[in-house]
């Protein structure tokens, strides 16, 4: 019978570590955004005040408002540019791809009532310049932002940064938002860490959706020990403490690379094409859908642990931040 | 028969955020003044560090010159620890992580420390600091095994990212194996590093892993630019060759002196002690850079 031994090697987010807090004087209010997907895992509307419970930090908290979606939504879009999404060798096909799958995902207009951004990262990261529902002008910006020369993409791909851009990006706007991080989560070069990130998203109240990998990487050390690098765990992490989704959306699962051939082509392992580019208008109708309720916090400031549910509604789900800050 | 599956899970997950880089002041020469670092060493491979400014003997060119600064005060480390982190890795990347981690922990207020790595992408922390706790941060979250090695590449940019910092510099490389690809549009043909290594004095230091030794023209490098290398026996040694590469990096002397002529040319440094059964360590050769 064989034997897992599973090591972990590091610990996962909690609340707990997001939970310092300080005493204030007033309460305060503060608004969430919140997804509900019904059982047959579509954004649920018609919800009303009387039908969510909210807890934070283990006390009830008062929901003084509900404003229901549908509502135009702003969404921050990030691609991983570097060269770790091509496989390990690196040949640019995701990019090319990408670029490719893009420009026909927005020939064929997302809705035009949403506002998009898009932006790039490898060595360094690229925005487009305004959040913008023209698809005309989004396909001149995604050109100049996935032209990425060699230098940069084989050098570090700080994802944690580039998410936080994204976020401060939406920081000052007002309604739905989202950030869409799509990226194999082999995140390096960066100047904050994931916890980070996750305060950052939360004190913004911009929940952070993922496209990753399919699955972990098994590498075959010997006969008898294998290393599996889960760079997906991070990522799972990131969208559920920030009330986004992961998708798992591209790349490869399960063995190790085969040999590259001499000559020719490489064989296409990392099959960018079938990145769902659905995905970003499911991400868009979610962030569309998602209502915004206000509560009032009671007296206490710094972060806590945030819980939302609706009462009377079997099968649902809820996605909210698992921590929420006074603002 | 079936044999019992070991498995281990990297999960990188963030410990806490990295703070702004703070500048410490450093010994350093005038334009007209050379820095030299120098470990010294006993008959048993033991730092040595209560030597006077009299018990060194510096010789440029095969001639005597007057050590006109001296100092024996641990000096800051500014430096890029650079991890192998090619496909070959695999097996070793849990190991060279918790390693590093004696590395870190030599760590001082003051020093300003970058972690890299290199296989598939080269990357390095875009922030040097001084905090433990930022650095783990990276050990634990930005470790990826894959790809080839591109050793050159990576020392070039290693070096790059210094080139604003004052003080001795260093680049620690940790390494499997020998140079095997470049990387498409990065910098660092074996000559082009040898050459901004000296002209830009930077001390490298190598550990080489287990059964896998430092390619040659690494080691004549390292100890042109009065680094050290190390090529471990054993994998299990690591911990301890990042610990002695931290004590020896408090443990420098560092002596200036004046060059006879700004001539753009490149001249012969040899170091010497005056107490019996002592070495000294110290880069061979300087650039005369006119200013």
């Amino acid at each position: 019978m064989r034997l897992f031994r599973v090591a972990l090697l590091a610990g996962l987010i909690s609340a707990a570590s997001l939970s310092t807090s300080a005493r204030s004087a007033q309460p305060a209010r503060a608004l969430v955004q919140v997804l509900v997907l019904g059982a047959d895992g579509q954004p649920l509307a018609g919800l009303t005040r009387g039908d969510f419970r909210v807890t934070a930090g283990g006390q009830s908290v008062a929901v003084e408002s509900v404003e229901p979606g549908p509502a135009p939504a702003s969404l921050v879009v990030l691609f991983d540019v570097s060269a770790s999404l091509d496989g390990n060798y690196g040949k640019g096909d995701a990019t090319t791809a990408l670029r490719a799958t893009l420009d026909n995902w927005l020939t064929a207009s997302p809705a035009p009532v949403d506002r998009w951004r898009f932006g790039s990262f490898a060595q360094q990261l690229r925005m487009g310049s305004e959040l913008s529902s023209d698809a005309a002008a989004l396909r001149a910006a995604t050109g100049a932002i996935l032209n990425v020369p060699d230098a940069e993409r084989f050098g570090p791909s700080p994802a944690w940064d580039a998410a936080a851009a994204g976020v401060t990006a939406l920081e000052g706007e007002r309604g739905r938002r989202s950030v869409v991080l799509i990226t194999d989560g082999r995140s390096t070069g960066n100047r904050r860490g994931l916890v980070e990130l996750v305060r950052h998203a939360v004190a913004a109240g911009v929940p952070i959706s993922v496209i990753g990998p399919v699955g972990e990487q098994r590498y075959t050390v010997s006969e008898s020990t294998a290393l599996i690098v889960n760079s997906t765990l991070g990522l799972q992490t990131l969208a559920a403490e920030t009330g986004g989704a992961y998708f798992p959306g591209f790349g490869r699962a399960g063995g190790d690379l085969p040999p590259r051939p001499p000559q020719g082509p490489p064989p296409k392992l990392a099959p960018w094409m079938e990145l769902q580019l659905g995905t970003l208008e499911r991400t868009a109708l979610e962030t569309r859908m998602s209502y915004v309720i206000g509560l009032s916090l009671p007296a206490t400031t710094g972060p806590r642990h945030l819980e939302v549910t609706v009462s009377n509604r079997p099968g649902t789900i809820v996605r909210a931040p698992g921590s929420i800050v006074s603002r | 028969m079936k044999h019992a599956f070991f498995i281990v899970v990297v999960l990188v997950l963030a410990l806490i955020s990295i703070g702004a880089g703070r500048q410490q002041a450093t010994f350093r020469g005038g334009a007209a003044t050379v820095a030299v670092y120098v470990r010294v060493v006993d008959r048993t491979g033991r730092l040595v560090p209560d030597l006077q400014r009299t018990d060194f003997q510096v010789l440029e060119d095969g001639r005597p010159v007057e050590v006109q600064q001296f100092s024996s005060d641990p000096q800051p480390m500014v430096a890029v620890l650079m991890l192998d982190m090619s496909g070959s890795m695999v097996a070793r990347v849990v190991r060279v992580r918790d390693a590093a981690r004696a590395f870190v922990e030599a760590v001082r207020s003051g020093d300003r420390v970058r972690i890299g790595t290199f296989g598939t992408e080269i990357a390095i922390s875009p922030e040097p600091t001084d905090r433990g706790d930022a650095l783990r941060r990276i050990l634990h979250e930005e470790l990826w095994p894959g790809g080839g090695t591109p050793l050159w590449n990576a020392l070039h940019e290693a070096m790059t990212v210094q080139d604003d910092e004052t003080g001795r510099r260093v680049v620690l490389t940790l390494t499997d194996g020998e140079n095997s690809t470049s990387l498409p549009g990065r910098m660092g043909t074996p000559e082009a590093v040898e050459q901004k290594a000296i002209r830009d004095d930077f001390m490298m230091y190598a550990i080489g892993l287990e059964g896998a030794p430092i390619e040659g023209r690494l080691v004549r490098l390292v100890e042109q630019s009065g680094g050290a290398h190390f090529e471990l026996k054993r994998d299990a040694e690591l911990p301890a060759a990042f610990a002695r590469v931290a004590e020896e990096l408090r443990g420098q002397y560092l002596l200036g002196f004046k060059p006879s002529a700004l001539d753009n040319k490149l001249h012969r440094i040899d170091v010497r002690v005056r107490r019996a059964g002592l070495t000294a360590r110290a880069r061979r050769s300087y650039l005369a850079v006119a200013r």
